[in-house]
C-alpha cells in the first residue's frame, strides 16, 4: 500500500521531515554548488576536479581532527585561506596555460587534473574511509516531530551566509565589478587597466576555498576517501545548469530544487529514481531555458 | 665517473647471474601456479593482504609435503583492473607455463582472469569473488571455493529466520522484512536470493524494497521516513561504502526502530570503516562474514581443528592479529587447492575435476570450518561452506552465530532503544 | 607625445601594418582614416597592447612600451575607447563608469571625473541604473567615451566612433571629442568619416593597406587630390 495514500497527522509529520530534509540537503548542496558557479561564470571554464577539491577539504578536517583533535567547525576557518592558497597554486600550474584555450582542451586538463589528484588521495591515504567523528556529527536536532542532524543546520545557515556574501562582494565591491566585468567582455576590461589574469587567478582561488571549506563543512556528515567529490560534483553540475551558470542565487534555488526533486522522489518513487529525475530537469532546462530557470536571457553565451 | 661506472656494472650484472643460477637450482623441485592480485590501484590494500593469506598456507603446505611431491611456488602478477587481469593471467600462462591460476580477491577481476585462463584450457581457481555470474558461464576449467553472493543471501535469511525470529517471539511467517540495498550486482544477488527465499521458504512479509547508487546517494531521510510508516521488524540492508554508516546515522537520527539490522560481505557494515566511524553507536549490526574473535576451534572436526589453530598461529605470527577475512579466504581457498591436487596428482584439467568431484567434506573440516562438496558447474556447496553471523559489539566485529561454532552470543535482540545499546 | 616607429603587424600569417610610423603630439587631435581593413584598428591595438608588433616601438613621451602589458599602459595614460563600444552590457551605466576608474591614479580622482563625464553628457546621468545593454546607440557610445574618460587618460584613442549612428548623433560626437580636446586631451581618431574627421583633426594620416601613405596637416589633407578622389567621393 501507498504509505502516501492515508491523510492524517502521521503525513503532516512526513510532509514536514520531507520538507525539513529537503532544506537541509540543498543547503549543502549549494555550499558545494557555488564556488563551481562562480568559476564557471566569471573564467567560462568548467572545473571538473571541483569534486577532488571537496575531497581534499574532507582530508583536512579528518586529518586535522585526527592528529591535532581539532574540530571540523575550527578547522573551517583555517580551510579558507589554506584552500585560497591551493588555488592561487593550482591556477598558475594548471590552469593558466588553458585559460585562452579552447573548451576542449580546458575539459581534458581539468579532468585529468581531477584524476590525479583522486590517485594522490590513493596514494598518499588509500583508498579507506575516513571519518570524523566530532560531537556535532551525533548532535540530534528535534523540531515539531522533525529531526535532524546539527552539521546539516550549520551547512546549511554558512550556506545561506556564503552565498550572500558572494552576491554583496560580486555586485557591490570593486572587486567583485571587475569580476564580473572580465566575464562579460575579457578585452574590454583589458582597455579598462584591469589585469585579467589577476582576475582569473582571484576568482579561481576564491572557488577553490568556498569548495574546500565546503568539504571540512562536510565532513561531519560524510567519510573523505579518494573519489568522495565523485558524489557530490555531478549534482553540482545540474545545480548549476539550472539556476543559470555564475548566477549565486540561481545556484542556491537550484540546489533546493535538486534535494527537492531527490527527496520527494525517493520517498514517493524510490531512490533508484533520483537520477533519472534530475537528469531529466536538467535536460529540460538545456533544451526549453538554456540560460538557468532563473537566468537572464541571452547571458548564458556571455556569463554574468 | 664513466670508467668507475663500467667495473659497478660487471659486478651487478655478475651478481645476478649468480643469483639466477642458484634459483634455477632450488627451482627444479618445485610447482609453481599463477596467482593474480591487485597490486596497485584502489583495491591494493585488500590484494595484499590477499596474497598474505595464500603465502601464509603456502608455507603450511609445503611443511607437509608440498603439492604433488614437490614444493608449491609462486608466479605472482598484478592485476588492478580487468583488463590487465585478463593480459596477466595470459602472461601467467604463455609465458611462466603455470597450468593452475588463483585470485583475485575481487569481482571486477575474476571474470575476466577466469576467462583468459579457460580460453587457454588451465584451471582457474577463485577464492574470494562472489559475483553470481561467475560460474554460469559454461567455462569448464573455473572453480571457485567461496560461495558467491546469492550464498550470502541464503544463510543471511537462515539466520533471520531460525535465530531471530525466534528471539523475537515470532514465526518466520508473522516477519515484516524490508530490502534495502545498494545496486550493484553483489548487492542485487544478495537481495535477490534472499527475498526469494524469505517469501519463497519462509513465508516472510516483504514491505519494501528499494535499490540504491551507492557512489550518488546523499541522503537517506526519505527512506526512513517511508520505512518507518511500514515498520518493519528486520531491515537486510546490503550497504557498500560510505553508505552503510550514513544509513545508520540517520535512522538514528529519525528514531528509527526496528528488531534488527543485516547485512552481508566484507564491504558496509562488514568493513572496519564502519567501526571506525560509529565506534559504540554501530552497536547491534549484523554482517555475515568470515568468522571472527570468538570462533570456536573445539567445534570444528580434529582435522579441521589442526590445520585451523596452524593457520590462526601463522597469520599471527606474520601480522600480529587474527586472521582478517582476505586471508581466510584466500588461505581456506589455497589449502582446498592442495586437497584436490594430493587427490587428482595431476593438474590435467580432466582429472583434475574429477578428483574436484570425488571431494566431501563436511562442515567443520577445514581452515574456516568449512567442508566441501563441489557443483558440476565448479561452485561449492552454500551449505558446507559455512558462513557466520558477527555482530558489531563495542566498535569491534564478534561471532555470534551459529551458537554451536562461538563462544560469544548477540545482544540486543530486538534492538532497544538508540541511546540503551551500551 | 605619442610616437609610433617602422611597425609591423601580423594576424596569424597575415600583415596588417608595413612599417607604420607616425607621431601624436600633445594636445591636438590625430586623425587615422582610410578604407575598412586598412590597418587603421590594428594601429590603435597595437598602442593599446593588445596586438603585439613583430617590428617596431611604440613610444610614449620616449618611453618604450613593448615590454609593458596592456593592462598596465592604461594606467600610464593611454585609453582606448574600443570599435563597436564593448561595454559591460549586463551592468548599470554607471557600474560601467566606475569601471573606467580602475586604476589607483584613476579611482583617487574618481568623484571628480565621473562629474565632468556626467556634465559632458548629462543623459549619462540620467540612466545611471539602467544596463547598459539596453541604451540606444549613441548613448551607449557616449557612456563608452564616457567610461574611457574615467581612467584619465593621457592619449585617448577612439576606434570608429561614430560608427552606425544617425547624422544628428555623428555631429555630436564630433562636438564632444572637441571639448575634450579643448579641455586639453591628445586625441588619436580612427575614423571613415573622413570629411569630419580632417575637418577636425590638427594632423592625419592615410592608412592604406597597412601602409602609410598620406601624412600631414588635417586641413592640407582635405585639399589633397589624391585623397578627394579615394576617399571623399570628388
Amino acid at each position: 500500500m501507498d504509505p502516501a495514500a492515508r491523510l492524517g497527522p502521521a503525513q503532516i509529520a512526513v510532509v514536514a521531515q520531507l520538507g525539513v530534509s529537503t532544506i537541509l540537503l540543498g543547503g549543502i548542496y549549494a555550499l558545494i554548488a557555488v564556488g563551481l558557479t562562480l568559476i564557471f561564470g566569471i573564467m567560462r571554464v568548467v572545473n571538473f576536479a571541483h569534486g577532488e577539491f571537496l575531497m581534499l577539504g574532507m582530508y583536512l578536517a579528518f586529518w586535522a581532527a585526527t592528529l591535532a583533535s581539532l574540530d571540523p567547525y575550527f578547522v573551517v576557518f583555517a580551510s579558507i585561506p589554506i584552500f585560497f592558497a591551493v588555488g592561487l597554486v593550482t591556477y598558475a600550474l594548471v590552469m593558466r596555460g588553458v585559460i585562452h584555450a579552447s573548451h576542449n582542451v580546458q575539459i581534458f586538463t581539468t579532468v585529468g587534473l581531477s584524476t590525479a589528484l583522486q590517485n594522490v588521495a590513493l596514494v598518499l591515504w588509500t583508498g579507506d574511509f575516513r571519518t570524523v567523528r566530532p560531537w556535532e556529527s551525533f548532535a540530534i536536532v528535534r523540531v515539531a516531530g522533525t529531526a535532524f542532524n546539527l552539521s546539516q543546520v550549520v551547512a546549511f545557515l554558512i550556506a545561506i551566509l556564503l552565498t550572500i556574501a558572494l552576491v554583496a562582494f560580486m555586485k557591490w565591491t570593486h572587486s567583485g565589478r571587475v569580476m564580473r566585468a572580465t566575464a562579460q567582455d575579457r578585452d574590454a576590461a583589458t582597455l579598462m587597466g584591469i589585469d585579467t589574469d589577476r582576475v582569473y587567478r582571484l576568482t579561481f582561488a576564491i572557488g577553490i576555498a568556498c569548495v574546500g571549506g565546503a568539504g571540512v563543512l562536510v565532513s561531519p556528515l560524510y567519510a573523505a576517501y579518494p573519489t568522495a567529490g565523485l558524489q557530490f560534483v555531478l549534482l553540482s553540475y545540474v545545480i548549476v545548469v539550472l539556476g543559470g551558470l555564475g548566477d549565486m542565487v540561481g545556484a542556491m534555488l537550484g540546489a533546493l530544487i535538486v534535494a527537492a526533486v531527490e527527496v520527494v522522489g525517493s520517498y514517493f518513487f524510490g531512490a533508484a529514481w533520483k537520477e533519472v529525475f534530475y537528469f531529466l530537469l536538467f535536460i529540460g532546462v538545456l533544451v526549453f531555458r538554456p540560460a538557468g530557470l532563473f537566468g537572464q536571457r541571452g547571458a548564458e553565451t556571455l556569463g554574468v | 665517473m664513466r670508467r668507475r661506472l663500467v667495473p659497478a656494472v660487471a659486478v651487478v650484472l655478475a651478481l645476478a647471474g649468480m643469483a639466477a643460477v642458484t634459483w634455477g637450482q632450488a627451482l627444479s623441485g618445485e610447482y609453481k601456479i599463477g596467482v593474480l592480485e591487485p597490486l596497485t590501484g584502489p583495491l591494493a590494500g585488500e590484494g595484499k593482504r590477499h596474497l598474505e593469506g595464500f603465502e601464509i598456507v603456502r608455507d603450511l603446505i609445503n611443511e607437509r609435503g608440498g603439492v604433488m611431491g614437490k614444493k608449491l611456488a609462486f608466479a605472482v602478477a598484478d592485476a588492478p583492473d580487468p583488463t590487465a587481469a585478463a593480459s596477466e593471467a595470459n602472461r601467467l600462462i604463455t609465458r611462466e607455463n603455470v597450468k593452475i591460476v588463483t585470485g583475485t580477491f575481487s569481482s571486477r577481476l575474476c571474470g575476466a582472469a577466469s576467462e583468459a585462463a579457460a580460453r587457454h584450457n588451465v584451471i582457474y581457481w577463485e577464492t574470494s569473488c562472489v559475483d553470481p555470474r561467475f560460474n554460469k558461464r559454461g567455462l569448464k576449467t573455473v572453480y571457485r571455493t567461496e560461495i558467491d553472493a546469492t550464498g550470502f543471501g541464503w544463510y543471511n535469511v537462515e539466520f533471520i529466520a531460525k535465530h531471530l525470529a525466534p528471539r523475537f517471539g515470532k514465526k518466520p511467517n508473522e516477519l515484516k522484512i524490508a530490502f534495502l540495498s545498494e545496486d550493484s550486482s553483489y548487492g542485487q544477488g544478495v537481495t535477490e536470493s534472499a527475498r526469494q527465499r524469505a517469501k519463497g521458504e519462509f513465508g516472510m512479509q516483504e514491505v519494501a524494497l528499494e535499490y540504491y547508487n551507492f557512489q550518488t546517494i546523499n541522503d537517506f531521510t526519505p527512506i526512513i521516513v517511508k520505512f518507518k510508516q511500514l515498520n518493519p521488524d528486520v531491515v537486510h540492508h546490503i550497504g557498500y561504502t560510505n553508505d552503510a554508516p550514513l544509513f545508520w546515522r540517520q535512522a538514528r537520527e529519525q528514531n528509527f526502530m526496528f528488531k534488527a539490522l543485516v547485512h552481508a560481505g566484507a564491504t558496509g557494515y562488514g568493513s572496519s570503516d564502519f567501526g571506525k566511524a560509529l565506534g559504540a553507536d554501530g552497536n547491534g549490526v549484523f554482517a555475515l562474514l568470515e568468522p571472527g574473535p570468538g570462533f570456536k576451534l573445539e567445534s570444528l572436526k580434529p582435522e579441521g581443528q589442526k590445520i585451523e589453530k596452524d593457520f590462526r598461529d601463522a597469520v599471527q605470527k606474520r601480522t600480529g592479529s587474527y586472521p582478517l577475512g582476505s586471508h581466510q579466504l584466500a588461505g581456506s581457498g589455497l589449502w582446498l587447492l592442495k586437497l584436490v591436487l594430493d587427490a587428482a596428482k595431476s593438474d590435467d584439467p580432466e582429472k583434475f575435476h574429477t578428483a574436484v568431484m570425488s571431494l566431501d567434506m563436511p562442515i567443520g573440516s577445514m581452515i574456516n570450518g568449512w567442508g566441501v562438496k563441489f557443483s558440476e558447474t565448479g561452485q561449492n556447496a552454500n551449505d558446507r561452506v559455512q558462513h557466520y553471523m558477527l555482530q558489531w559489539q563495542n566498535g569491534q566485529l564478534v561471532t555470534v552465530w551459529p551458537e554451536e561454532f562461538t563462544t560469544q552470543r548477540a545482544k540486543w535482540i530486538p534492538l532497544p532503544a538508540w541511546d540503551q545499546r551500551k | 607625445m605619442l610616437t609610433l616607429e617602422g611597425i609591423d603587424a601580423f594576424y596569424g600569417d597575415l600583415q596588417a601594418l608595413h612599417d607604420v610610423s607616425l607621431t601624436v603630439e600633445q594636445g591636438r587631435v590625430f586623425a587615422l582614416v582610410g578604407a575598412n581593413a586598412a590597418g587603421k584598428s590594428t594601429t590603435l591595438r597595437v598602442v593599446s597592447g593588445l596586438v603585439t608588433p613583430r617590428r617596431g616601438r611604440v613610444l610614449l613621451e620616449g618611453r618604450d612600451l613593448s615590454r609593458v602589458p596592456a593592462y598596465q599602459r592604461v594606467d600610464l595614460g593611454i585609453v582606448q575607447v574600443p570599435e563597436g563600444r564593448r561595454l559591460f552590457p549586463f551592468m548599470s551605466v554607471a557600474e560601467n563608469l566606475l569601471l573606467g576608474a580602475h586604476t589607483a591614479r584613476a579611482r583617487a580622482e574618481r568623484e571628480t571625473t565621473l562629474r565632468y563625464v556626467y556634465g559632458l553628457f548629462p543623459v549619462l546621468a540620467d540612466r545611471q541604473r539602467q544596463l547598459a545593454g539596453s541604451l540606444s546607440g549613441g548613448e551607449q557610445q557616449m557612456c563608452a567615451i564616457g567610461r574611457a574618460l574615467m581612467a584619465r587618460p593621457r592619449v585617448l584613442m577612439l576606434d570608429e566612433p561614430t560608427l552606425g549612428l544617425a547624422p544628428v548623433l555623428v555631429a555630436r560626437i564630433f562636438e564632444t571629442v572637441r571639448t575634450i580636446n579643448a579641455d586639453g586631451m591628445t586625441v588619436l581618431l580612427v575614423e571613415q568619416n573622413v570629411r569630419q574627421a580632417l575637418t577636425l583633426a590638427h594632423r592625419a594620416a592615410v592608412l592604406e593597406s597597412g601602409h602609410l601613405v598620406l601624412d600631414g596637416r588635417g586641413a592640407e589633407l582635405l585639399g589633397d587630390e589624391r585623397l578627394k578622389r579615394a576617399y571623399l567621393g570628388l
